[in-house]
């Protein structure tokens, strides 16, 4: 059964290491939805979590092809009811007279923020799961988005 | 000492033992070109092109069991080695490439013969190096070896700025570590999978490259042996297994044998080693196997479950665990089984018609090839009709004897691989077969056997088609035989004394002998032009998404 499969990817901060990842995705014919690659605390090591479509067979291939690569030193499927997961977006929506108002309630909703305020169009931001991420959009939708940009997934664990 | 980046790159191939490096050279390796005038430790066999050059060191590294080396210069010099690269990729050879590059400061401006050889080479090999400080020259090409020999072998590839190879630095000698060997499997897997085959009635052992990478052939031998089972060998595996073995049964996939095909289907475990399951093998994945169970053993996990679902799955090298295997199994009797395939060996063997009274079948060249050299001879090969022909009718005894494209099928691999195999063992007869098409790709080397008498033989079996596109076509496109019709007009007898190359041929079925006599004695390079009919097919022959256990025996 085809998933969103999350994946957490610890390397070698080398040149070159997200074009050794993305290489593998296309050579395997893996299909990402989202990368997102950053260094974390040690300047040295790169953490990059992608979100894959596919089915078992896909996860265990991903794992064990990513951790083939020279520069990787870990792979995690990480388990999404299991992480604190969180996305970034910012959205651009059309506004009118009438819809300011209206806008500014929904974001408050979701607590996001009012990056900026135009004649015609309001920029916002938020973070949160994919679901609200979701959600924000759809009750977005029927004033109109202009743009839409998303991070793609990032996750960590507490315990 | 203080050396300069060429020197250090020299000494380094040298701390691994590397005494043959095969290359062409160019702007960019001009200062390692220089050293190398210095340094006659190192033997440089100059080829005409470098893709023959990758070739050889593939075929060096295949027929020895060493690190295949090979040197080319920036831009075009690099990009004529992908080929090569990539054909080391896909069969697991360990090979590594170095190549020169524009200086650092004109890199990623478009300068001359400048290309990104990292980026380009990144999907077919293990790892790739960009240096980019002559302090780190020698660790990185140290570590390329380390790579390559490790886990499951491959190429790697290291790309050097012209400024580093003249740039100077500090170099201190040191010995390579040996290579680490992987663990054991988990225990508790390990004695299921004894259990299992315990418990198994009949056996079937489908052995792969994995046992030659590991060495592991008299391991092979003897677990056969104590479990009492048939052997197939996958084409990367020819000689893995003594064909001469009442237990060898030949190849299995879609030109292998009956027998092959009957054991898949009729057995109730299939004990696969060293292998990755490949498409050419399990024809319909689907059905594959859907008999028995599955144990399959290996030092790559991303095989497991990637073609075939297995049920027990051993992680590991295959020498290793086969010794281990050994020692925990009692010795095995399947005599039933035994008898049940020796009679299918019996019923079906592979037979091959002359097409006229006095022609001349691969059949009879191989077996007589086999003859004469006692079943010792090196084959290479390139891709095609000829290659499955090779792999069914030379008794292959040895690892390493049989130098093949098996994952890649790279026309044009096998007489660059043979000037590599034959440099690698001087004492060994070398045979490169051919088929017109093939010999036509790379036959620019038989100037490079010319040029330092590499005494390989060129076999070229001549139909006048691409045969094996032909036969596919014959099959299954109406007999359109759309642009396999080669009608060239080369005298190969001429072209090869051309090159300085001695010719002969073999024109009808009484040539064979003493025609491969002569070659085989000759002791300097020679171009065998083989005359055979171009509807010769490749038998048996399971057709692309059917069941490998229902070969066409006859077309």
């Amino acid at each position: 059964m085809e998933k969103d499969i999350l994946v957490k990817v610890t390397a070698h901060n080398c040149p070159g290491l997200l074009q050794r990842v993305c290489a593998l995705f296309s050579r395997r014919f893996f299909n990402i939805q989202s990368i997102v690659a950053a260094q974390n605390l040690n300047p040295e090591v790169s953490q990059i979590f992608i979100v894959v479509r596919g089915d078992n067979r896909i996860a265990r291939q991903v794992e064990k092809q990513l951790d083939k690569l020279y520069d990787v030193v870990s792979v995690e499927i990480l388990d999404a009811d299991k992480v604190i997961l969180r996305e970034h977006m910012m959205i651009k929506v059309k506004k009118d007279e009438e819809s300011g108002a209206q806008l500014i309630a929904i974001a408050n909703a979701f607590h996001a923020s009012v990056l900026q305020v135009g004649s015609d169009a309001m920029a916002l931001e938020l973070s949160g799961d994919v679901r609200q991420l979701n959600s924000f959009v759809e009750m977005l939708k029927p004033f109109g988005v202009l743009e839409m940009i998303r991070t793609g997934a990032m996750a960590m664990t507490v315990s | 000492m203080l050396l300069t980046g060429s020197e250090i790159i020299l000494q380094c191939l040298l701390e691994q033992k590397v005494d043959t490096i095969f290359g062409y050279p160019g702007g960019a390796v001009l200062n390692i070109y220089d050293a190398l005038y210095k340094c006659p430790e190192i033997r440089h066999v100059l080829t005409s092109h470098e893709q023959g050059a990758s070739h050889a060191a593939d075929g060096y590294a295949r027929s020895t069991g060493k690190v295949g080396v090979v040197l080319a210069t920036s831009g075009p010099g690099a990009t004529n080695l992908v080929t090569g690269i990539a054909t080391a990729y896909m069969d697991s050879v360990p090979v590594v490439a170095i190549t020169g590059n524009v200086t650092s400061p004109q890199l990623g401006l478009d300068s001359f013969q400048e290309v990104d050889i990292t980026g380009v080479t990144m999907p077919i090999t293990k790892h790739n190096f960009l240096v980019r400080r002559v302090e780190d020259l020698a660790g990185i090409i140290r570590e390329a070896f380390r790579i390559a020999q490790t886990g499951r072998k491959g190429p790697v590839l290291i790309d050097v700025p012209k400024d580093i190879t003249a740039q100077s630095c500090e170099y201190t000698p040191v010995q390579p570590a040996p290579i680490e060997q992987p663990p054991m499997p988990d225990h508790g897997w390990f004695l299921k999978a004894v259990e299992m085959i315990k418990k198994s009635e009949r056996p079937f052992i489908y052995a792969g490259g994995g046992v030659l990478a590991a060495e592991a052939a008299e391991e092979l031998s003897a677990f056969a042996q104590k479990v009492d089972a048939p052997v197939s060998c996958s084409l990367m595996c020819q000689g893995g297994f003594d064909q001469r073995s009442e237990r060898y049964i030949g190849m299995l996939g879609m030109h292998g044998t009956k027998t092959a095909s009957n054991c898949i289907r009729d057995c109730d475990l299939l004990i696969a080693v060293g292998t990755r399951f490949s498409d050419r093998v399990t024809c319909d994945t689907g059905t594959f196997g859907k008999n028995c169970k599955i144990l399959q053993i290996d030092i790559d996990p991303a095989e497991f479950n990637k073609n075939v679902e297995v049920n027990i799955r051993l992680k590991g090298d295959a020498k290793a665990i086969l010794s281990a295997m050994c020692e925990a199994l009692p010795d095995m009797q399947h005599a039933a089984w035994m008898g049940q395939v020796g009679a299918w060996k019996t019923e079906y063997p592979l037979a091959q018609q002359a097409m006229t009274d006095d022609g001349v079948t691969p059949k009879e060249v191989f077996e007589t090839l086999a003859e004469l050299t006692d079943g010792e001879a090196i084959i290479t090969t390139e891709v095609g009709q000829h290659q499955m022909w090779a792999a069914q009718y030379f008794t292959f005894r040895h690892p390493r004897q049989m130098v093949t494209s098996g994952g890649l099928g790279t026309m044009g691999f096998g007489l660059g691989a043979a000037l590599g195999a034959q440099l690698g063992n001087p004492d060994s007869i070398v045979i490169n077969a051919a088929g017109d098409g093939s010999f036509h790709m790379n036959c620019n080397e038989l100037a490079t056997a010319a040029r330092y008498n590499i005494p390989v033989i060129e076999l070229v079996f001549n139909n006048g088609v691409l045969g094996m596109v032909r036969q596919w076509q014959r099959l299954f496109y109406g007999k359109r035989f759309s642009q396999t019709t080669l009608e060239k007009k080369t005298n190969y007898e001429l072209l090869a004394e051309g090159f300085g190359v001695k010719a002969m041929t073999i024109a009808k079925r009484e040539d064979i002998r003493p025609v491969l006599k002569a070659a085989i004695e000759a002791g300097e390079p020679v171009l065998v032009n083989c005359l055979i009919d171009k509807d010769i097919n490749v038998l048996p022959m399971v057709p692309g998404g059917k069941s490998v256990e229902e070969p066409m025996l006859t077309i």
